[in-house]
């Protein structure tokens, strides 16, 4: 479990103005967890990511962050907080260190100085979860965006994480590249059972998360599961976040006279919902 | 300020291993005032069809003609003349920013092109204000520490300042938040209808080019595919998805309840059009099992 | 589409040479190097010209990459050779006004060709047959026991793997900017040389910049997986010794050794 506690965190801009980028934040993350976060550019949302695995250290006095019993404010926690919890950044070729891909997966692995055939085992493990075993001996800038970015989950992976956080990791990617990483995500949450923790602002991605977290100003002011988020229309709209196309069209039906249930995020739930595929002689669905 | 432009061919690196064909006959002709939208799978020649509109790429073969000017035959003055004609604006245009002040920066252009100080201070702050921003408030300032937003407006306003007649955005919208994608897409329809500009607009995004243009260009490996209004391009949904390309989610929607006998037409492109369109035969249906 | 360029001139095989041990192929590079400088007669030019030879057979390359290699030295020989021919004193051959061609003179310049040549064929065969990568690993594990003595072996051998990695990005990079430049009318290529040296500026802030960014980033990204330096830090590949590479390693000593005495 990741434990954020009353935690708060400022800086000055240039022109002398504090900014608070997070304000007593208190947030608990369950392991097997599908997490989103959203919010506005400045909300928050980036610099919360850079605490739960310790690339921010919480000042005296602004709260505190524990990975599984282990807070980060110990110094020689750190680097066991730091293979608790990958991290995957937005910019795929400014987190790729090495010039062959079997020597990228390997670099978290080399770090924790693992022996030789350990890392071996794991390079391979990793690069299978992500759907990129046999581009071992590839080089990264002749990948497409999404695969370099699996290349970077996969890195993360190598170091049996327990918790994975992605700020923003589809940012930069075209629409194939963003569903190639939306469904390995998916995947890793489902088969593996890791915790995933994304950090975007693209809503379209959030229909499909367990728990949606959404920030303004430093402060959590919506969570809960998606269908009920999006119910929020009032607040979102005030923070202007966009709503899931099907949840905006669902909503636009409803005033129309159809009524839609509130859980229908997906094109599938809608047409599910529309047109379910009854037997025509029970009456009964057909799965 | 029409565009002509018959039987280009483009091949990279010709007669080396790495040769490919980047673009393949390709036939296209821009009216005057029209507003386009350029859209493919990556790879699939976009960029490189943009590119030779400005002279940066020469074509391997076929011609380009801009206002009767044959692009591939120019040289020197002419070739600058043409530059100036077509303002060429590429992906992530802020990471081309260098001046000192934001001034500076979008003078560049004109300067480059030889234009009196004079008409250079009109023109950028014609310019800034054309792209939304506030000249006063921002000119002065240095372009690194603005806004990601108010940063590629900056550089969107270095194109404009040589005065264009013709606006070619490449992906103008990645890596933007949804306001920010919002506010600069209705920041270019502004542009066109105001300056009249013959506007090309490439994305990835098929929604995004929906909205924006009445005229939808859609490539795949070096050639035309599809021209045709967005609606018309949305009925193709089955091509679309064959070229990787991904449908957008109503046409998505649309076309899977057709198939289930659903009297929808996949032309609806604004989520407005669809639910009426749903809702009509959804309580029609209902009223009839009443 | 410089995505294609490749950094240094290795070509990928699945020759014996190219399945050395890079280490291997350092030191005993360094070694024919020295005997390349030391050997000065006959049966010994002859030696090293075979020894050249079998490795060229050995390692499958195709010839005109090492002829390739051998171009830029025409430039160097242009100007060294009827420096020596003319300069040095002996036996005179021919008189050409105030100046002599001399036999020692002829000798001395041949002697030269052949060792310049020589010298660019064997690091040539280690550039041609070993990746930047493998390379890089060997330097650093070479470079290993040196640490005592306050050299940055690891840190250095990391700069070579993130410059490896980044070169390709940075000249992208470089071509786009230059294109988006060239779209607000810079000219690169023409005009007075103060105004092409401001136009130079318009690349190369664009590019400090992002390099800066992407340092920043990299940096964080690093530290996100543990990098602590090369303080208890494990490698995934173990580079072996196998009889091929002792074998190598003798033939080099012996080589060197033979120079001094024949």
């Amino acid at each position: 479990m990741i434990e954020v506690i009353n935690l708060s965190h400022q800086y000055q801009t240039a022109s002398g103005e504090t900014i608070k980028a997070l304000d007593r934040v208190n947030l608990k993350i369950n392991e097997g967890e599908f997490i989103g976060i959203a919010g506005r550019n400045g909300s928050g949302k980036s610099t919360l990511a850079k605490y739960f695995n310790a690339l921010l250290i919480p000042r005296p006095g602004e709260g505190q962050v524990v990975v599984d019993g282990r807070d980060s404010r110990k110094s020689e926690l750190v680097w066991e907080i730091r293979q608790r919890v990958g991290m995957v950044f937005a910019n795929p070729d400014n987190q790729i260190v090495a010039p062959v891909i079997e020597e990228e997966v390997a670099f978290g692995p080399e770090n924790l100085g693992i022996p030789p055939a350990e890392i071996r085992h794991r390079v391979n493990q990793a690069l299978n979860q992500v759907g990129m075993a046999g581009y071992e001996k590839r080089a990264p800038h002749h990948l497409s965006g999404g695969q370099k970015q699996r290349i970077a989950i996969s890195g993360a992976l190598a170091m049996q994480p327990r918790y994975l956080v992605l700020d923003e990791p589809t940012s930069m990617l075209d629409p194939a590249g963003r569903q190639e990483v939306m469904r390995t995500l998916k995947q890793l949450n489902q088969e593996a059972g890791m915790t995933i923790i994304l950090i975007t602002h693209h809503m379209e991605e959030l229909v499909e998360v367990d728990r949606l977290i959404v920030m303004s100003q430093g402060q959590i002011v919506l969570d809960g599961p998606p269908a009920k988020v999006f119910q929020e229309t009032q607040v979102l709209r005030e923070l202007s976040l966009d709503v899931p196309q099907v949840v905006k069209l669902s909503s636009m039906l409803r005033q129309l006279g159809v009524n839609v249930p509130w859980d229908v995020l997906t094109v599938d739930d809608l047409v599910d919902f529309l047109q379910p595929d009854r037997n025509p002689k029970t009456g009964n669905r057909i799965s | 300020m029409s565009l002509i432009i018959e039987n280009l061919s483009y091949t990279y690196m010709p007669g080396t291993p790495y040769a490919t064909q980047a673009l393949d006959q390709v036939n296209l002709t821009i009216k005057k005032k029209e507003i386009v939208g350029l859209i493919g799978p990556t790879g699939s020649g976009k960029s490189t069809l943009i590119q030779h509109l400005n002279g940066l790429l020469k074509p391997t073969s076929g011609q380009i003609q801009i206002d009767g000017l044959i692009l591939n035959e120019a040289k020197g003055e002419q070739m600058r003349q043409l530059r100036q004609k077509v303002g060429l604006v590429f992906q992530f245009p802020e990471e081309q920013l260098f001046e000192e002040t934001v001034f500076d920066d979008v003078a560049f252009g004109p300067r480059n092109m030889g234009t009196s100080e004079e008409k250079i201070a009109s023109r950028v702050r014609w310019a800034l204000e054309a792209v939304g921003l506030n000249y006063e408030e921002i000119y002065r300032r240095s372009p690194f520490n603005l806004s990601g937003g108010q940063m590629r407006r900056v550089a969107i306003a270095g194109v404009l300042a040589m005065r264009p007649q013709i606006l070619i955005l490449d992906e103008p919208t990645a890596g933007l938040d949804p306001q920010g994608r919002d506010s600069l897409l209705n920041q270019i329809r502004y542009l066109w209808r105001k300056l009249s500009l013959t506007v090309i607009v490439v994305s990835h995004h098929l929604d995004e080019l929906a909205r924006l243009a009445n005229r939808l260009i859609v490539m795949h490996q070096g050639k035309i595919i599809l021209d045709a209004p967005p609606a018309q391009v949305f009925e193709q949904a089955e091509i679309l998805r064959q070229i990787g390309l991904g449908v957008p989610l109503l046409t998505d929607l649309l076309s899977r309840l057709q198939e289930k006998g659903w009297p929808v037409s996949l032309a609806a492109v604004t989520e407005k059009e669809a639910a009426r369109q749903i809702a009509e035969y959804w309580l029609s249906k209902q009223a009839e099992s009443a | 589409m410089l995505r294609d360029i490749t950094v240094g001139q290795y070509l990928p095989g699945d020759s014996i040479i190219h399945h050395l041990d890079p280490r291997i192929k350092i030191i005993v590079t360094a070694l024919l190097m020295i005997a390349i400088f030391l050997i000065d007669n006959w049966p010994g030019l002859v030696g090293l010209g075979m020894l050249l030879g079998t490795v060229y057979w050995l390692s499958h390359l195709p010839g005109i990459m090492l002829l390739k290699g051998l171009r830029p030295l025409a430039l160097i020989m242009l100007i060294a050779l009827p420096i020596q021919i003319l300069l040095i004193p002996g036996d005179v051959l021919y008189y050409l006004g105030p100046l002599t061609i001399t036999q020692q003179g002829i000798l001395q310049a041949g002697l030269l060709t052949y060792r310049l040549m020589a010298l660019v064929i064997v690091t040539s065969f280690l550039t041609l047959t070993t990746s930047p990568v493998a390379l890089t690993d060997g330097l650093e594990s070479l470079m290993k026991p040196l640490e005592r003595f306050r050299v940055p072996a690891h840190e250095l051998a990391m700069m070579m793997t993130i410059a490896l990695r980044f070169i390709p990005i940075f000249a992208e990079e470089a071509e786009k900017i230059v294109k988006a430049q060239k779209a607000r009318g810079a000219d690169f290529d023409s005009g007075r040389l103060l105004k092409r040296m401001r136009n130079l500026v318009a690349i190369l802030v664009p590019l400090l910049i992002s390099a800066f960014r992407r340092a920043d980033e990299l940096a964080l990204a690093m530290e996100a997986r543990c990098y602590q330096g090369g303080k208890n830090r494990t490698r995934l590949r173990q580079w072996r010794l196998g009889k091929s590479d002792y074998v190598t390693l003798v033939v080099g000593l012996i080589v060197l050794v033979c120079s001094f005495y024949v």
